[in-house]
């Protein structure tokens, strides 16, 4: 997208504490280093996991900033004129049928694109769960509205561990999706990319009598340690809540904290920590190995033929 | 009788909008495209403005951005290797915490 209208394609992301970077493009697939998005001089950040996507909403031939973060609203700042740095409305939610929109599991992550072909832009999003939501666009290109969210790609299964979990090669898409619409194969219609967050798991290590042994021994111990330590956690979140106030200023709160962190710096506290990482360490030796996986999946949509043998 | 045929007519004007496939995982290289930390995050732009599409996913890992340049078709992607997004010769980063 170009965001800046100069003709050379630019980028915007967001991020894990929430504002919005936009790195310039300079042509020939070069960019400048990214700048922070600003409303009325402030970084604009609207919650963490940041997602965002520039389009022009409202038919002005602006580009306005559609915003998603991890408690899954989906909120609007219209670019209401100025160049090179626009002038963003304050941010508002949008909605379905009078209420803000909020998407399964958060993390939403919105994307704007003409899905089904009418002439008016609809909204995508992608959802924490996995999902993928399309709220097509009923009103007009000045003053779109939205249509109940209707899904498009189901929700994942709730990546716990267990015995049953599928090895890396059978992995089915997870968590956290992040959507691109695209014509992937240039037959005319859109398709759907969606990224994911997932685990895999790999085989469970063949135990000996002796390693169930000491996996049992080492699952006692733990045990163990968690309760002679239990006391001291409870004091620092004790520390942590006393004095607590919402017109607390930054100083309190910080000498606070830190009042609490030194419960846990004691000697025989860190001992007991360290000791727990070893013991952990052993634990985990005798469970299935998993990995972090983030694939990328295409849905292409069917072929006029495919939908009609339906 | 009638709906059938109004049925079929309508499908064979197009795909539904929830008519998908079932998902393909994105190879790169014979291999499974997978990023780090998880939290693949697609996109797909022209970034030299000659036409040619690149797929770009972003990660977790270090909050930064691989860039896949299309070396099949544009009927039929296909990628091998991936580069980091840069910025002034350093991978550009955002960050994840």
């Amino acid at each position: 997208m170009d965001l800046d209208g100069d003709g050379i394609g630019d980028l915007l992301t967001g991020s894990w504490p929430g504002e919005l970077y936009f790195f310039k493009g300079k042509g020939k697939g070069e960019f400048a280093a990214p700048v922070k998005l600003q409303r009325d001089g402030k970084d604009i950040s609207l919650g963490s996991a940041s997602t965002v996507f520039a389009a022009d909403w409202r038919g002005t031939g602006r580009l306005d900033l559609l915003v998603g973060n991890i408690d899954g609203d989906i909120y609007l700042l219209t670019n209401d004129g100025g160049n090179p740095q626009p002038n963003y409305g304050s941010p508002r939610k949008l909605e379905v049928d009078g209420q803000p929109i909020k998407v399964p599991h958060g993390d939403s992550q919105p994307v704007v694109a003409d899905w089904d072909g009418d002439g008016l832009l609809d909204l995508l999003v992608g959802c924490g769960d996995g999902s993928v939501m399309w709220y097509r666009n009923v009103g007009s290109k000045t003053e779109p509205k939205l249509a109940k969210g209707v899904t498009l790609v189901k929700a994942a299964p709730t990546p716990n561990y267990n015995e049953d979990a599928p090895p890396a090669k059978d992995i089915k898409p997870g968590m956290r999706a992040k959507v691109c619409v695209v014509d992937w194969n240039g037959n005319g219609h859109l398709d759907l990319l969606v990224g994911d967050f997932s685990m895999a798991y790999g085989e469970k290590p063949k135990l000996s009598e002796e390693d169930k042994k000491v996996e049992k021994e080492a699952n006692a111990k733990m045990q163990k340690l968690q309760e002679k330590m239990q006391p001291t956690y409870n004091e620092y979140f004790k520390l942590l809540q006393e004095g607590a106030k919402p017109d607390e200023s930054a100083e309190a709160k910080k000498e606070r904290e830190k009042k609490a962190q030194e419960v846990l710096q004691k000697k025989e506290f860190q001992e007991l920590q360290k000791e727990q990482q070893k013991v952990f360490e052993t634990v985990q030796k005798y469970q299935r190995p998993f990995t972090y996986q983030g694939n990328v999946w295409l849905y292409l949509r069917k072929a006029p033929s495919q939908a009609a043998a339906r | 009788m009638t709906w059938c045929i109004l049925a079929c007519m309508l499908a064979g004007a197009d795909p539904g909008p929830t008519d998908l496939a079932a998902p393909v995982r994105l190879m790169a290289g014979g291999q499974p495209i997978n990023v780090d930390i998880g939290h693949a995050a697609p996109f797909v732009a022209d970034l030299n403005g000659d036409g040619s599409r690149v797929l770009l996913v972003g990660q977790f890992g270090e909050g930064k951005l691989r860039l896949y340049p299309n070396v099949g078709s544009k009927k039929e992607p296909k990628f091998e290797k991936f580069e980091w997004l840069k910025v002034d010769g350093k991978a550009a980063t955002v960050p994840t915490g």
